[in-house]
């Protein structure tokens, strides 16, 4: 970390791996989180100071990667982008990117979550089945559907608050 | 990441490290004490005995107590300025150190003291204006903190915030020691630690905002 700009250099690029497969492996890939990372990146060189030999590198370096996506997260949620449009995922949407950012941003809270509450989610959801349709195409009871879809809602919920954000356990 | 942004931080880095002036931390330090000092001293004045006071122990332990809190938290604050240090046990000292001096202060009355002393020794005369004062002298030194604290990097803006308040808080206690003409050891456990938390819950309250980096 000090000195040298070659060696300084070569940390950057194994930075920016590492920042690419924490960050993707937990949004996906999209050109929205390639400014994620660059931004967590840009914090990292400018807090460069804040690096002491007490911590390990790695451990230093996953705190502010993980402070970032909280970061993020909060930020969204409170753009608002993100929990509005789920009850109007089928109506046709004024705007198509925004639209899009919507799919989006549902299709990675749902990657999120188990199986079975990521189906019914779906079906219930967004493909528009009645509870009992999606009992019969998931071979669930009905109280079972339901549960799934409202312990699904919950988690995602909880999932964009970000006090309750655990990248770690992702 | 386009690999020219890369060479331009390499270069921006190998210009020498972006470490905040250590020079004007102190300044800002050494200012923002001093106004806490001329508000003591000029708004509330030194205890008329001070000459008297000071040859009794509990005078200094008025000042030790609280100053052992700020340089437990002070070494809190520092973990949690950088990213990836735990700050738990740093945390846990500080409770230590509330828990053993409470123990000492309730030795009299478990030790078969009359309650009226209990008492008297909770509540002093002056348990309304303490932790007010100690907030209010604390104030300046919050403000240079939370400047300060803005230039590292906090991952846990709230708790950073709060043990950078509390801090200034002990601190300002321990300038507060010098006007009070209070002796119960309950009433230093209990009133100057609950105005060492005025400053503490402010600055818990704003480090999302002030922190966020």
């Amino acid at each position: 970390m000090s000195g040298d700009v070659t060696a300084y250099r070569s940390f950057l690029e194994q930075l920016t791996d590492l920042l690419k497969s924490y960050f993707r492996k937990r949004f996906g890939d999209s050109s929205e989180v390639d400014d994620l990372i660059q931004e967590a990146m840009l914090a990292i060189h400018h807090r460069r100071h804040t690096f002491s030999n007490q911590v390990p590198i790695t451990a230093w370096i996953h705190a502010i990667a993980r402070y970032k996506c909280a970061d993020w997260l909060r930020e969204k949620k409170r753009h608002a982008l993100l929990f509005e449009p789920l009850g109007e995922i089928d109506a046709p949407a004024a705007d198509p990117i925004a639209a899009w950012q919507a799919k989006w941003d549902i299709r990675r809270l749902l990657a999120t979550l188990p199986a079975k509450q990521r189906q019914a989610i779906e079906y219930v959801k967004l493909y528009g089945f009645s509870v009992a349709e999606a009992a019969i195409a998931m071979g669930m009871t009905e109280g079972a559907i339901k549960i799934s879809v409202h312990r699904g809602l919950k988690a995602m919920g909880h999932l964009l608050s970000g006090d309750h954000f655990e990248p770690e356990s992702a | 990441m386009n690999p020219s942004l890369l060479d331009q931080l390499a270069l921006a880095a190998a210009k020498g490290p972006m470490h905040p002036s250590p020079l004007r931390a102190y300044t800002w330090v050494l200012l923002s004490i001093t106004g806490a000092l001329l508000f003591m001293l000029f708004g509330l004045g030194i205890r008329p005995d001070v000459s008297n006071a000071s040859t009794s122990g509990v005078f200094w332990i008025k000042l030790a107590f609280p100053l052992t809190l700020s340089a437990l938290t002070l070494q809190a604050v520092k973990r949690v300025a950088h990213p990836g240090a735990t700050v738990g046990g740093s945390v846990i000292l500080i409770v230590i150190a509330v828990v053993a001096f409470w123990t000492v202060a309730l030795v009299p009355t478990f030790g078969g003291a009359p309650a009226s002393l209990f008492q008297q020794d909770f509540w002093g005369r002056t348990w309304r204006e303490g932790p007010l004062y100690i907030g209010v002298i604390s104030l300046p030194m919050l403000g240079a903190a939370m400047w300060l604290l803005r230039n590292w990097g906090p991952v846990s803006v709230r708790l950073a915030g709060g043990l950078a308040g509390f801090v200034c808080g002990t601190l300002a206690a321990a300038i507060y020691a010098l006007h009070c003409q209070e002796s119960g050891f309950l009433f230093l456990g209990t009133w100057y630690l609950i105005g060492a938390l005025i400053p503490a819950a402010i600055g818990a309250a704003l480090g999302p905002s002030v922190l966020k980096w």
